[in-house]
């Protein structure tokens, strides 16, 4: 029942919307737009349009796709859970050899406060709040998202170049937010030892 | 400058102008594209 309303609502707004849309064509049809004004419109929204088609091409070509999934986590009990207590947090690898990283970030540091992962190597990141909303940027890297608490963030990425790297916090989480870091070292893949630890899988979703 | 000439000046598509603009907007275009080959995508694609 609520899905037909839903369903119903949603009709009505793209109807609206295409009427708007029908409506301010006319309008701007009435309107006289001199031939080197249009012209520059033309370019204008050409040059925006070029840039909008290679990104899109561009993510279809890479997969490069945001994170969609939604997987909920006891922010009040991540010391009780398999996954992200203290023993489990840091590099490890997955049953398929695949490098994982487990992090929580808290009120001011992001636990482990130092990891070493290796360079141009496929990495799933999990971050993990146990207080309040924190974001984490790695700067140089693509790696940036908010750890929202409740939530488990995954990003996969990988580090193209070997280095010593900050991880800092890039939402406000309380009067200590801008002493909110830690360090993350990328090492080169043939240098780096992949830990010797048992890992605790996933849990399931505990929303 | 006579009335000919002025005419001829005035009725002649603004060259100048369309070789500003093919300047500036190249230039962005070539900017962004840089930015976003050579800097953004090479620090690594996010899934």
């Amino acid at each position: 029942m609520q899905i037909e309303l839903l369903i119903q609502k949603c009709q009505n707004l793209i109807g609206q919307a295409v009427d708007f849309v029908h409506d301010f064509i006319r309008q701007s049809r009435s309107v006289h737009i001199d031939d080197l004004e249009r012209k520059w419109i033309n370019i204008t929204l050409s040059v925006i349009g070029l840039m909008i088609v290679i990104i899109v091409l561009d993510a279809l070509i890479h997969n490069i796709r945001p994170p969609s999934k939604v997987e909920t986590i006891d922010s009040a009990r991540l010391h009780l859970s398999k996954e992200f207590a203290e023993s489990n947090l840091g590099v490890q690898l997955d049953g398929n050899g695949d490098v994982i990283v487990r992090m929580v970030a808290g009120r001011y540091s992001f636990f482990p406060k130092h990891i070493a992962v290796p360079a141009e190597t496929k990495l799933t990141l999990r971050w993990v709040s146990m207080d309040v909303l924190h974001g984490v940027h790695i700067p140089m890297t693509n790696m940036s998202t908010m750890i929202i608490p409740g939530y488990v963030a995954e990003i996969t990425t990988s580090f193209p170049k070997p280095g010593e790297y900050p991880v800092l916090c890039n939402e406000y989480c309380g009067l200590g937010h801008n002493h909110m870091w830690s360090n993350i070292s990328v090492i080169a893949k043939e240098d780096w030892k992949a830990p010797v630890q048992n890992f605790a899988k996933k849990e399931p979703d505990n929303g | 400058m006579d009335e000919k000439e002025r005419q001829r000046i005035l009725e002649s598509a603004p060259v100048g102008t369309f070789a500003l603009l093919a300047v500036v907007l190249g230039s962005m275009v070539i900017a962004w594209l840089f930015l976003y080959f050579g800097v953004f995508i090479p620090r690594g694609i996010i899934h």
